[in-house]
């Protein structure tokens, strides 16, 4: 059956217009979303690099406190590290071996990569790195490095000097960018 | 005016008739609510896990950062509910965790925290201190964990009244709810309500004749030294009625060395809670021992080269092989052999007569 063709030509033009409203609002929710995930993921990365720097700092925080490195009391009365003992319990630490030593440390400092540079070394007259701990995670990548600045009591030499812990952490997978 | 919706009606012999619409109605309400219920509840039920998992990572924070402040007493403030702080030790290992509730937890969560307290902690505070366990060089941070319902009784003879209440403040317990008494005046300690009690006994054990809630106690031999000795754990205190302490059950009586292993059995809820934090210690002394003797064998190397006073080599050579016993027989280096000093006084000493040399770095 055939309709009249102003009838026609009227229920196109109301087709349209309704289609027109659908996709300004189709547009607009996407332009939403879009902006929504943005906002959100920079947030998460912000949240995520904030957490990041306060466990390195509680890295640093556990490394200082621990006894077994701590200086020798009638040495230093403040938080100082034995330039000899971190070597040494560095040594120990392997987080791929089951040994409870390790172990301790591996879950006490969780993924991350801490060095410990002495500024002015003796024996190098000049910054000397020394690796303290390193687990990293499969498929992860470091983020900021943070500083934290100590002082080392050198034995041999009975100086303190001065020096300045690097922590990175590790995070698994990649990132949102 | 007529009605439209249909009755159950009688049909022959009694029977009931439904029409089907209303099966179909009752049968889908059902289900629909059904769903909703299973749905709620497991909203709830996941919720309550993850507020359980939340607040078990909060007090493991509260822990490793205490470890981090060797001397601070903390008081944390946290939701009201009861914390069972678990340490269990077998032939597999160790396992040691924070449970809230019967909801998820990790079984190693606190594997390497060496935390001394009463095994439930109710309430809605938590109290921290860290002590550093030396024996005679520093090893392990101890942890102490209590609240503030727990009240610790110190019961010692009048005379040794002001030692323990020096011992108190030395070790930096005073934040803890504490209260010293005479042995003869022990019947005077009154039931404040506090949900655990403590007795800690200096000179022997003593009964104050009357029950209190959740009581256990502690036995403490002092050598003359006054930094080492034994210790006998009780339980078995709180009985019914006014029957007092009665007959105890004892458990094996164990050796201490240092104020901090001291305050560690002070905090600990039993034997067997005490034994299993002191492995955690011992792995630790392992490592402190294994990093002396490589810092030793440095020195002396430093020494024989020159960049070391040569006169310092003979007193390490004294003290590598002290060390070494540790290895073999943690507990036998604390305890003297006849007439000999102990391996502990024995490296002490060392320790003071490289300091006496005035240029020999020291030991540890």
């Amino acid at each position: 059956m055939r309709r009249p063709a102003s009838c026609a030509r009227r229920g196109q033009i109301q087709f349209g217009e309704t289609i027109m409203v659908v996709v300004v609002i189709v547009f607009i929710l996407i332009v939403g979303i879009v902006f929504y995930f943005n906002a959100s993921r920079n947030s998460v990365e912000k949240q995520i690099r904030t957490v990041d720097q306060a466990q390195s700092m509680t890295v640093v925080n556990n490394i200082l406190s621990l006894p077994e490195i701590g200086c020798d009391p009638s040495v230093t009365t403040g938080r100082c590290v034995d330039l000899l003992k971190l070597e040494h319990l560095a040594s120990q630490i392997d987080c791929g071996s089951s040994d409870p030593t390790s172990k301790y440390y591996c879950s006490l400092f969780g993924a991350g990569l801490v060095t410990i540079t002495i500024v002015d070394a003796p024996q190098t007259s000049g910054p000397t790195t020394i690796l303290f701990y390193n687990s990293s995670l499969p498929n992860s990548t470091a983020t900021d490095s943070q500083f934290r600045f100590t002082t080392v009591y050198d034995p041999v030499s009975g100086e303190q000097l001065f020096a300045y812990f690097n922590v990175s952490r590790y995070q698994r997978g990649a990132s949102f960018g | 005016m007529a009605r439209h919706f249909s009755r159950p009606a009688l049909g022959r012999a009694g029977q009931i008739e439904i029409p089907f619409h209303w099966i179909f109605a009752l049968v889908g309400g059902f289900l629909f609510l059904l769903f909703f219920f299973v749905l709620i509840r497991s909203v709830v039920t996941s919720n309550q896990q993850q507020d359980t998992a939340d607040l078990s990572l909060s007090v493991q924070t509260i822990l490793l950062n205490a470890l981090t402040k060797p001397g601070e007493f903390t008081v944390s403030d946290l939701p009201s509910a009861s914390y069972r702080f678990v340490c269990e030790r077998d032939a597999a290992g160790i396992l040691s965790y924070v449970r809230i509730s019967q909801g998820s937890y990790d079984p190693s969560q606190l594997r390497y925290v060496p935390f001394f307290g009463p095994s439930v902690v109710a309430g809605d505070q938590l109290f921290t201190r860290t002590v550093v366990w030396k024996a005679p060089f520093p090893v392990s941070p101890v942890l102490l964990v209590s609240n503030n319902r727990t009240q610790y009784v110190f019961v010692a003879s009048a005379g040794s009244l002001n030692m323990v209440r020096s011992f108190i403040q030395g070790e930096g317990l005073d934040g803890f709810n504490t209260l010293v008494i005479s042995s003869t005046a022990i019947g005077a300690v009154k039931d404040e309500g506090f949900d655990q009690y403590r007795f800690i006994f200096f000179d022997g054990f003593a009964d104050p004749g009357k029950a209190f809630k959740n009581a256990t106690a502690l036995n403490i031999q002092l050598n003359s030294d006054g930094t080492s000795g034994t210790l006998t754990f009780y339980d078995n205190l709180s009985c019914a009625g006014s029957c007092g302490f009665g007959q105890p059950r004892a458990s094996p009586t164990v050796p201490f060395v240092g104020t901090a292993m001291l305050d560690a059995a002070i905090f600990s809820q039993d034997s067997r809670t005490f034994s299993c934090g002191f492995a955690k210690m011992t792995e630790r002394l392992n490592t402190s021992v294994t990093t002396l003797i490589g810092r030793i064998d440095d020195l002396r190397d430093a020494a024989k080269n020159g960049a070391v006073p040569s006169q310092c080599v003979a007193l390490y050579d004294q003290t590598e092989p002290l060390l070494g016993q540790y290895l073999t027989n943690p507990l036998g280096a604390f305890a003297p052999t006849g007439t000999n000093p102990s391996v502990a006084q024995q490296i002490q000493t060392l320790q003071r007569r490289l300091a006496a040399e005035g240029v020999c770095p020291g030991a540890y």
